[in-house]
């Protein structure tokens, strides 16, 4: 049987805020298997966010195991995390984070310069990102000058310059219109089809319905039955 | 790696034009004052010593009076002139002697001149405003101001404790090299010029002098000529005297001037750290305006020392650019300073402020530092925000 991508079990995630402790995950367990696109819904509060940054390596469980691609996470230095990131994991937030003084292009060259990638293959990796995503002719602009749709998929080409084994996508459609939202929708299931897996929490339930695979949450567990 | 990020932080510091140049103008002031009070006072210090060294060059000898200005002392000068080693004597003897002269009478220095005296007031480039130079017995030259107080000229006769004297030169009025000349105690515009004789001869009874400058043979061995002098001197009966070098008084000088520049400099240098703390300030706003910047930078996989060199970068090149127009500006304010100087105080521009190599390099290595050093914990809490909380961020 084929190891999963990412593995965990019983992972707990705790706040501390103040002189409380706010448990945001509680002893979930998960399976995400290569080319496998989930959907994770809840209200707000339920921790899917957070849940979505424990898996994308954005934070350490408080307890339990988290395994990717084999690796026991807990055992991993800050360094080598951001190296995992840096290499197999591509980020889509709502609200586009891209940085607002570089083109498209150059946000979509920015993670390769931490993978130590030379300018000009980094250039070309841009290009045939944009390329791929229909905004080559838009490669110069700065997003300001980009709708919310075409941000959007500035970003998603930037997660994919890495060529990611998995993107997570944080209501990717938040900020975006219907028509949008559902290209870049099209565009993750495409991705998923390819062999990517693809991880996306929404409230949205149009969206979700792009995922063959819906899961749900609520206070910090997995309802099961999904 | 280091130079994509070294791009990216130039990129950085351009795109927020107003709020860098904002923070280079702190550390561009405080560069300008370093500079400019360094190069002044370098200039200052060449310029005085060159004059001395002009005068009396490193083998001059200056015997004083024990206890300061006003005492007297014996000395046999005839004796010192035989010395080997020894070039020129010259006895500086100044007495107040009545004067009676067409448009005014009153007490007046009298000098005593010798040959020695001529060579010593022709280095410091004291001419001739009318007449000539003292030749006969019962001449007299007189100084710019006296001449005019007095009412005399060249062919005036003026009384000198009731002897007559022919008045055959007048001095040229100087500003800026009677302090030398004030140093060996001769007045150059208020005094009196008559040959040491005359001098003698109105003023009878031991030859007491005020000062005695000694110039030695160039070459010469100057410990051996002074313990030569010293004993001559001694033996001749000379009591109450010390001996300086020149050398020693240059040093002296030297000292007390860099004493002073660094002094000075160092408070200059206080404006240089609150230019430093402008960069601190910024880099910390940087730091809480770009947090989301820097959660998405680790996101996509940046480490902590990649945040870390690219702040670094930042605050260090608003440093270099400071410095660098601060290098500018000092020199700018330097050459103004002395200018204006040079005509409040009447120097006639004597001196140029220096510009060394080093002192540049030593600006724009300064202010790169203060600039990185200013960002350095800035940088620090940029790089160790977590990710997850950085992207959460509003």
């Amino acid at each position: 049987m084929k190891e999963a991508l990412v593995s965990l079990r019983g992972v707990s995630k705790t706040y501390r805020l103040g002189e409380i402790d706010v448990p945001a995950v509680r002893g979930v367990s998960l399976d995400i298997w290569r080319g496998e696109f989930v959907a994770l819904m809840g209200p707000s509060g339920s921790g899917k966010t957070t849940l979505l940054h424990l898996v994308g390596l954005l934070d350490r469980p408080s307890s339990g195991q988290l395994v990717w691609n084999g690796r026991e996470v807990a055992a991993l230095s800050e360094g080598r995390l951001a190296e995992l990131r840096g290499r197999h994991i591509g980020f889509v937030f709502q609200t586009f984070n891209l940085l607002p003084g570089l083109s498209a292009r150059d946000n979509v060259e920015f993670p390769l310069i931490f993978q130590g990638m030379p300018a000009r293959r980094r250039r070309k990796r841009a290009e045939e990102m944009l390329e791929r995503l229909g905004l080559a002719d838009r490669a110069s602009h700065r997003p300001g000058q980009l709708s919310g749709g075409q941000q959007q998929r500035v970003a998603l080409a930037r997660a994919l310059a890495v060529e990611p084994q998995m993107i997570l996508a944080d209501e990717p459609t938040g900020n975006l219109d219907s028509q949008s939202g559902q290209e870049v929708m099209g565009m993750l299931h495409m991705l998923a089809s390819e062999g990517r897996s693809v991880l996306l929490v929404t409230h949205d339930p149009e969206a979700a319905e792009y995922a063959p695979q819906v899961l749900r949450m609520r206070d910090g567990t997995l309802e099961h039955g999904a | 790696m280091i130079r994509d990020l070294l791009l990216l932080a130039v990129g950085n510091v351009f795109r927020r034009r107003l709020r860098s140049w904002l923070t280079v103008i702190g550390i561009l002031i405080g560069t300008a004052a370093v500079v400019a009070l360094i190069s002044v006072g370098q200039g200052l210090e060449q310029s005085v010593i060159a004059q001395v060294r002009r005068v009396a060059g490193y083998n001059t000898l200056l015997i004083s009076p024990r206890g300061g200005l006003g005492g007297r002392f014996q000395a046999d000068a005839e004796e010192v002139r035989k010395l080997p080693g020894v070039m020129e004597v010259m006895p500086v003897r100044t007495e107040m002697a009545f004067v009676d002269g067409p448009a005014r009478r009153g007490i007046m220095p009298l000098v005593g001149y010798t040959a020695a005296m001529e060579t010593f007031l022709a280095d410091l480039d004291i001419g001739h405003v009318a007449g000539r130079g003292l030749q006969a017995r019962a001449e007299a030259v007189l100084g710019n101001r006296t001449a005019r107080a007095v009412g005399a000229e060249p062919g005036t006769t003026v009384m000198i404790e009731d002897k007559a004297f022919e008045v055959v030169g007048v001095l040229a009025p100087t500003e800026g090299h009677t302090g030398l000349a004030g140093m060996a105690g001769i007045p150059i515009t208020d005094g009196i010029f008559v040959l040491y004789e005359d001098l003698r001869e109105l003023f009878p009874g031991p030859n007491l002098v005020q000062y005695v400058m000694i110039r030695l043979v160039p070459g010469a061995d100057v410990v051996m000529v002074r313990e030569d002098v010293r004993r001559t001197l001694v033996e001749s009966g000379t009591t109450g005297a010390q001996m300086t070098s020149f050398a020693d008084i240059t040093e002296g000088i030297s000292s007390i001037l860099a004493g002073v520049q660094a002094f000075l400099a160092g408070i200059a240098g206080i404006s240089l750290l609150v230019g430093g703390v402008g960069v601190m300030n910024t880099m910390y706003t940087a730091v809480l305006e770009r947090t989301r910047e820097v959660g998405l930078a680790k996101a996509v996989g940046a480490k902590r020392r990649h945040i870390l060199w690219i702040f670094l970068f930042e605050s260090g090149l608003m440093g270099v650019v400071g410095g660098a127009l601060g290098l500018l500006a000092g020199f700018g304010l330097a050459w103004g300073a002395v200018r204006v100087a040079g005509r409040a105080f009447d120097f006639e521009g004597v001196f140029a402020p220096v510009f060394s190599v080093e002192l540049a390099l030593g600006a724009l290595l300064f202010s790169f530092l203060v600039g990185a050093a200013s960002g350095v914990l800035p940088a620090m809490r940029a790089s160790r925000l977590p990710p997850a909380d950085a992207l959460r961020h509003e």
